[in-house]
C-alpha cells in the first residue's frame, strides 16, 4: 500500500475518430473528449467532475475505470500504472473500480431477478459457493436498504430510486475501493434524490468507499463532494475542495456556472447577466483557452495561448486554469 | 454530389466484374458441360469428337484461362453466341430484357400505389376494422406462395372465366393495345400481389412510429389539421426507412420474376435465365444474370439518391 | 371547494380559467385518474408555476388544455375557458383555430420537437401559414424576424437549416419562435429547459421572461424543478399524484409552505448551504395512481398523518392572499 492518491490520471487525453455521414466521400474527425487533464483523487475522498453536457466528464469518468485506453497519458491505481495492463491483469484492478450510471433500469439486465443481478459480480469473478454468495447477497440488500422478498422481484417491478438502490448493491459487491458515479441520481425524482445521496454517504462511512462523482447538479455537488473538478470542453479548468469553490470561485466559467444554476429562495430572475453562446464543437476547440469564445473577460492571449491549470496564491489545493489572477490583467 | 456518383460507379464496375467471376465460376462448377449433353444427344459422338469439341470451344482449360478470355472478348462488347439459340446474347437478352423491365416496373409502381397508401390509411385508425382488413389483405398478399397464386390466377382467370390468356406474349403484329396488353395483366398481378403486401405492412408500421413523435405533437400544437400532419410533417419522414426495404425489395421482385415468368411462359429475364441454366448454355447465364446484377445495383443506387433527397441529414459529400 | 375558489366570472383579468378538470387514462386494468378536479386561473403577463414530481399529473394537464393527451387518455370532466369560452367538447376544426394563435405549447425535448426534415424556418413560418395569417413569403419574413427575436444569431441565414444543425438551446429558441410568432394570449411551457445544460437554461428563461415582457403573455410553466420554479413564477401551483395540494404566490411558497409534501419538496432541494451530513429526504416513494392511500393521498409519507388524514381527503382550501392548500394540518 501506498500513501499516494488512490487513482490518478496523467495527462490524459483520449480522442474518438469520427465518420461524418453517407456511405461514400465521408470526412474524418476527431473529437476532443478528454485533452491533457490531471487529476487524481484521495482515499475515502469525494471528488466531483462537474461541467455541462460535452465536457468530457463522463468520458474522463469512463477512462478512469479503464473503459476506453486512453488515447495518451495513464492512469494509476494504488500508484500503479494501469492503463497499459494487458485483459487479465485489468481484470483484477476492475474488480476494486466498480461503475453506477444514472439510468439504473438500462444497465440491469431485465430478465434477472434482483438476487442474481446483485450476485452476478460474485458469480463473474468465482467468489464464495452458493450458499456463501447468497449470504452475501443478503447483507449487501440490507446495506442498500432493499428487503429479503425483494431478491426475487424483477427490475421493472421497482421504482427508479429502488433500481438505482440495486445498482449500488451490485457495485459494491466485490468491495471495490473505488465508486465511479455517473449522474447517479439525475434521472430521481427530487424527493428520491436524497434518499440515494444519503445512502451513497452511508455506504462510504460504512465501507471506507472513495468516489469520483460525475455530475451537471452543482446543488448535489456541493452537498455530496470533498474537492470538485470543473470540466469545460475537455479541460479542466478549476478545481478546489468543494466549500472553497463555492465561496471564491476564481475561474470566470465556474463563477457563469454557479451564477446560472438556479436557487431556490432568491425570488424572481432578473434577466441579464447570463453567460452568452453555445459550447463550441469538440471536433474543433477554439485555440488557446477553450473558453475564450463565450467568456466576458477574454483578450488576445486568451485567444492564442491555452492557460495551465496553477495554483498560484490560492488556498491549498485550489487551481484554476485563467490567464487573470482573479480578475487582475494576465 | 457528383463525387458520390462517381464512387458509386466505380463501385458498381467492381461489383460486375466480382460478380461474373463467381457466376462464371459457379456454372463452371456445376457438373456436365455442352459438351455432355452433345453426346447424350448424340450418340454416335466418340470420346475423341468430344475432346477435339471441348478444344474447339476452349473447355480443355483451366477456368481461370477461361473466364480471362472471357472478360477480354466481353470489353470489346463481344458476349458470346447463345447456344440454345443460336444467336449472338445480346440479340437474345435484347427483348427478354424490354419484356422484364415492362413486368418489373409496372408491378413494382403498382404496389407502391396499392401498398404505400393502404399503410397510410392503416396507420391512421391502428387496430381499427379497417387497420384489420388491410393488414388481413397484406399479410395474405405476403404468405400466398407465389407459384400457387399463379396456378390460382390462370385456373380463375384463363380456364374459368377465359377473358385473360393463360401464358406467352402478344403475336407480333397483334392489332390494338389491349391484343398485347392483355398478356401482361396476369404475371403483374401475381408480382404486384406479392410485394404490395409487404409495402402497406412497412408503410403502416413506419407511419404509426412517425405519428408517435413529438414533433407530430408539435405539429398538432400549432394548429395543423390532421391531413396537414399526416403528409407534410409525418409523410416524409415515414418514407425514410421504407425506402431503404423497398429498395431491398427490388432484389427479391427480380427473384419473383423469375417463377413469375416461367410460370406464365412470359419470354422475360427470369425465364430466359431459367431455360439458359436448364440447357447449359453458360453465354446467355452468365450476361443475363449480370444485367440482373445491373437492374438491383440501380435500384440500390436509386434508393440512396431518394434518400438523400428525403433526409436533409444525410448528405453525400 | 370549486365555488369557494370561483371568482367573478368573466373577470378581464383572466385569460384562462380551468375549472374541475379530470382527466382519465383507461385500460385493461382498469381507470386512473392522472388529473383529479385541478382548477386554476392564468391571467395575461402572469407566470404560473406548476410543479410536482413524476407522474403527478402535470404535463398531462398542460396537455389536455390542447386536448393532446395521448390515448387511451382522456378528458373526463371539467371546464377549459380560454378568454371565456369552454374548450372542452369543441370540434377538432375550431380547437385547430385556437392551438398556436391563442394557446401555444412548447416541449421539454428541443432535438425531437422538430420535424427532422424540414427547416427551422419553414416551420416557424408555418404556424402563420396555418392559421392564413400571412401570404408564403410574408410568413418567411416574419420568421426570420422571429427568429432574430429569440436570439438566432444571423437569423436570415439560419432559417433555412435544419433542426440537427442546431445545438439544444438554438432549438428550444425555434420551438418558442414557432409558439410565439402568433402572439397566443397564453403559452403552455413543459419542462422547457429540462434538457438543456444549466448556461443555457439561463439563457432560455430570460428569453421567455423578456418575450413575455414585450407581448404580455400568460405563461404557465411547468417543471420538476422547484429552483427553476422559484426564479420564474409569479404563482406556483404544487401537484402531488393527481391532484394540487398547494398554491400560493411564489416568494410567500418558499417562505412559508404550508402543505407537508411542499415543505418537504423544499427541504430535500440540496441547499446553497454549507454541507450536511444528512439531507432531509421524504421518506417512500409517489404512489400508483391505481393503488392510492385512502384519504389524503400522501397521508402514507407524511409524518403529521393521523386517523382523519388516512380516512378523509382534506379539500382544497381558499386561504386568502393567493393561498390554497389541501391539509387537514395546515395552520396559516
Amino acid at each position: 500500500m501506498t500513501d499516494g492518491p488512490l487513482l490518478e490520471g496523467r495527462d490524459l487525453v483520449k480522442h474518438f475518430p469520427v465518420r461524418h455521414a453517407g456511405s461514400f466521400g465521408t470526412s474524418h474527425g476527431t473529437v476532443h473528449a478528454v485533452d491533457s487533464v490531471n487529476f487524481h483523487v484521495n482515499r475515502g475522498e469525494t471528488l466531483a467532475l462537474v461541467g455541462e453536457s460535452g465536457c468530457g466528464k463522463t468520458t474522463l469518468a469512463q477512462t478512469a475505470a479503464l473503459l476506453h485506453r486512453p488515447t495518451s497519458g495513464s492512469v494509476h491505481f494504488k500508484g500503479q500504472d494501469v492503463s497499459g495492463l494487458g485483459r487479465h491483469a485489468i481484470k483484477s484492478v476492475r474488480r476494486r473500480i466498480q461503475m453506477i450510471f444514472q439510468d439504473p433500469y438500462g444497465s440491469l439486465n431485465p430478465r434477472l431477478p434482483v438476487g442474481d443481478i446483485i450476485a452476478e459480480p460474485l458469480v463473474i469473478h468465482k467468489i464464495g459457493d452458493k450458499a456463501e454468495r447468497r449470504r452475501r447477497v443478503a447483507r449487501l440488500a440490507e446495506s442498500v436498504g432493499l428487503r429479503p422478498p425483494d431478491m426475487v422481484r424483477y427490475p421493472h417491478q421497482f421504482s427508479g430510486g429502488q433500481r438505482q438502490r440495486i445498482a449500488i448493491a451490485r457495485a459494491i459487491a466485490l468491495e471495490p475501493a473505488l465508486v465511479i458515479a455517473d449522474e447517479p441520481v439525475s434521472a430521481l425524482d427530487v424527493s428520491i434524490q436524497s434518499q440515494v445521496i444519503n445512502l451513497l454517504k452511508d455506504l462510504q462511512d460504512n465501507f471506507g468507499l472513495t468516489y469520483l462523482f460525475v455530475s451537471h447538479d452543482l446543488a448535489v455537488v456541493r452537498q455530496f463532494a470533498d474537492r470538485v473538478a470543473v470540466m469545460y470542453l475537455g479541460t479542466i479548468v478549476e478545481e478546489a475542495a468543494t466549500d472553497e469553490l463555492f465561496a471564491a470561485p476564481r475561474h470566470p466559467y465556474t463563477r457563469a456556472l454557479i451564477a446560472s444554476a438556479p436557487v431556490v429562495g432568491k425570488g424572481k430572475r432578473r434577466p441579464g447577466n447570463v453567460l452568452q453562446g453555445d459550447v463550441p464543437s469538440p471536433l474543433q476547440p477554439p485555440p488557446g483557452c477553450r473558453f475564450h469564445t463565450r467568456c466576458p473577460m477574454a483578450e488576445d492571449i486568451c485567444r492564442k495561448s491555452a492557460p495551465a491549470l496553477e495554483s498560484n496564491e490560492y488556498g491549498a489545493g485550489h487551481r484554476a486554469a485563467c490567464h487573470f489572477k482573479d480578475g487582475d490583467q494576465p | 454530389m457528383t463525387r458520390f456518383l462517381l464512387a458509386r460507379l466505380v463501385q458498381s464496375v467492381a461489383v460486375l466484374v466480382v460478380m461474373s467471376f463467381v457466376i462464371y465460376g459457379l456454372i463452371g462448377l456445376m457438373p456436365g458441360d455442352p459438351i455432355d449433353l452433345m453426346i447424350n444427344a448424340d450418340p454416335k459422338m466418340t470420346s475423341e469428337d468430344a475432346t477435339r469439341l471441348r478444344a474447339l470451344y476452349g473447355l480443355d482449360k483451366p477456368i481461370i484461362e477461361r473466364y480471362g478470355n472471357w472478360l477480354k472478348a466481353a470489353l470489346t462488347a463481344d458476349l458470346g453466341y447463345s447456344r440454345l439459340h443460336a444467336k449472338p446474347v445480346l440479340e437474345v437478352l435484347g427483348p427478354a430484357l424490354g419484356n422484364t423491365i415492362v413486368l418489373l416496373g409496372l408491378s413494382f409502381l403498382l404496389s407502391l400505389a396499392i401498398g404505400l397508401p393502404a399503410g397510410i390509411a392503416a396507420a391512421l385508425r391502428p387496430y381499427s376494422r379497417s387497420d384489420y382488413a388491410i393488414n388481413f389483405l397484406a399479410f395474405a398478399g405476403i404468405s400466398v406462395p407465389a407459384f400457387w397464386l399463379a396456378l390460382l390466377l390462370i385456373i380463375v382467370f384463363a380456364v374459368f372465366l377465359g377473358i385473360l390468356p393463360a401464358s406467352g406474349t402478344g403475336t407480333i403484329g397483334a392489332a390494338g393495345f389491349w391484343e398485347s396488353a392483355k398478356y401482361v395483366v396476369l404475371p403483374v398481378a401475381n408480382l404486384t400481389i406479392a410485394s404490395a403486401g409487404g409495402h402497406t405492412r412497412y408503410m403502416r408500421a413506419a407511419m404509426i412510429e412517425t405519428l408517435r413523435q413529438d414533433y407530430i405533437r408539435t405539429a398538432r400544437a400549432k394548429g395543423a389539421s390532421q391531413t396537414r400532419v399526416v403528409f407534410r410533417h409525418a409523410l416524409r419522414n415515414a418514407m425514410i426507412p421504407v425506402v431503404t426495404v423497398v429498395a431491398l425489395n427490388f432484389g427479391y421482385l427480380f427473384s419473383g420474376a423469375l417463377i413469375t415468368e416461367t410460370i406464365f411462359a412470359y419470354p422475360g429475364m427470369g425465364k430466359l435465365i431459367f431455360d439458359a441454366i436448364m440447357g447449359n448454355d453458360f453465354n446467355l447465364a452468365l450476361v443475363a444474370l449480370l444485367f440482373a446484377t445491373v437492374l438491383t445495383l440501380a435500384g440500390n443506387l436509386l434508393a440512396d439518391l431518394t434518400y438523400a433527397w428525403l433526409d436533409p441529414r444525410i448528405s453525400y459529400q | 371547494m370549486a365555488e369557494a375558489y370561483a371568482i367573478q366570472p368573466g373577470n378581464p383579468d383572466v385569460v384562462l380559467e380551468v375549472r374541475n378538470l379530470d382527466v382519465v387514462f383507461t385500460s385493461d386494468t382498469g381507470t386512473v385518474k392522472a388529473v383529479d378536479g385541478v382548477s386554476f386561473d392564468l391571467s395575461p403577463g402572469q407566470t404560473l408555476g406548476l410543479v410536482g414530481e413524476s407522474g403527478c399529473g402535470k404535463s398531462v394537464t398542460a396537455l389536455s388544455l390542447l386536448d393532446l393527451v395521448p390515448l387511451p387518455g382522456r378528458v373526463a370532466a371539467g371546464e377549459i375557458l380560454l378568454d371565456g369560452t369552454d374548450l372542452i367538447g369543441l370540434p377538432d376544426a375550431a380547437l385547430q383555430r385556437v392551438r398556436g394563435v391563442r394557446l401555444s405549447m412548447i416541449f421539454q425535448e428541443p432535438m425531437t420537437s422538430l420535424n427532422p426534415v424540414i427547416s427551422v424556418g419553414r416551420q416557424v413560418a408555418e404556424t402563420l401559414e396555418i392559421h392564413q395569417l400571412a401570404s408564403k413569403s410574408e410568413a418567411w419574413t416574419s420568421a426570420i424576424t422571429m427568429l432574430a427575436k429569440v436570439g438566432i444569431p444571423d437569423a436570415a441565414e439560419r432559417a433555412g437549416s435544419y433542426p440537427h444543425q442546431m445545438s439544444g438551446g438554438m432549438r428550444q429558441r425555434v420551438m418558442i419562435a414557432m409558439a410565439l410568432i402568433c402572439r397566443p394570449g397564453v403559452l403552455i411551457a413543459d419542462e422547457p429547459t429540462t434538457a438543456l445544460d444549466v448556461t443555457i437554461q439561463a439563457q432560455i428563461l430570460d428569453l421567455m421572461l423578456d418575450i413575455q415582457r414585450e407581448l404580455g403573455t400568460a405563461i404557465l410553466f411547468i417543471s420538476h424543478d422547484l429552483a427553476v420554479i422559484s426564479e420564474i413564477a409569479d404563482d406556483v401551483l404544487v401537484m402531488y399524484a393527481g391532484r394540487i395540494v398547494e398554491q400560493a404566490p411564489a416568494t410567500s411558497l418558499f417562505a412559508a409552505p404550508l402543505h407537508p409534501y411542499t415543505r418537504g419538496l423544499i427541504e430535500t432541494l440540496p441547499t446553497a448551504g454549507p454541507r450536511q451530513d444528512r439531507l432531509p429526504a421524504i421518506p417512500g416513494t409517489v404512489p400508483d395512481l391505481s393503488a392510492l392511500p385512502p384519504g389524503c393521498r400522501f397521508s402514507d409519507r407524511c409524518a403529521l398523518a393521523d386517523d382523519q388524514c388516512r380516512t378523509a381527503e382534506p379539500p382544497l382550501e381558499f386561504l386568502g392572499s393567493g393561498r390554497r392548500v389541501a391539509c387537514f394540518k395546515a395552520t396559516p
